[in-house]
């Protein structure tokens, strides 16, 4: 199994060159809105359109980007697949990047992104998933891994809440 | 023998063990600043992994 350092914001600077549409998800969008999860991969959710998926291709050649294969292959993204709404576990020259068609309850770009913060990072702006649209994720994923994220993100979103009022 | 005290730290936590001040101080950063912290974190492990390549 190749290994790689995660890289957080070089990878975010990379898609926000090529100027992919994108929402993060999972464990880097909890910590980005304040909740102190351990992650060693950049989760997104990213808009299937054709014009999209070419930004998206160039992006992952950029990053080098291979699936995390357990066999050692070397297999590299194609277009046709990222259209789809399936999971895409890759290696990159900035870590683990995962490439998500649909997550949750089957939630694409167009359904997350209403519920997306815009965050500046690195210089770019970047789409984030907020608290309560990442705990329904979550709950609807039903996985043990998401499950034991959920005391967490529940109290981060209510520990926000307070700082609002 | 000392008298045994409590943690002035005790209540930190709430009833699902969640670690309350930890929630607290990352919410006191900025979004980059929190990236910055969880980068530092992976880097921690990374070199931690490289002094002992053990798996």
């Amino acid at each position: 199994m190749q290994t790689q350092v995660p890289r957080f914001k070089d990878a975010l600077i990379v898609l926000g060159r090529h100027e992919v549409e994108f929402i993060i998800v999972g464990g880097v969008a909890a910590v980005l809105n304040g909740a102190p999860i351990a992650t060693f991969d950049l989760d997104i959710v990213h808009a299937r359109d054709d014009e999209n998926i070419q930004r998206l291709m160039a992006a992952l050649v950029e990053l080098d980007a291979r699936y995390r294969d357990p066999a050692g292959r070397v297999l590299r993204p194609e277009p046709l697949s990222l259209g789809g709404t399936g999971h895409h576990l890759f290696i990159t020259t900035c870590g683990p990047l995962d490439v998500l068609g649909m997550v949750g309850q089957n939630e694409g770009y167009d359904d997350l992104v209403v519920n997306g913060r815009v965050l500046t990072i690195g210089g770019h702006a970047v789409r984030v998933l907020d608290l309560p649209a990442l705990i329904r994720t979550k709950e609807a994923a039903g996985r043990d891994k998401d499950k034991a994220a959920l005391p967490v993100l529940r109290r981060a979103l209510a520990e926000q809440a307070k700082l609002k009022t | 023998m000392l008298p045994r005290l409590d943690s002035p730290g005790a209540d930190t936590t709430d009833d699902d063990g969640v670690d309350v001040t930890l929630i607290r101080w990352t919410l006191s950063l900025d979004p980059e600043a929190r990236l910055d912290a969880l980068q530092g974190f992976a880097d921690s492990i990374a070199a931690l992994t490289d002094a002992d390549p053990s798996p």
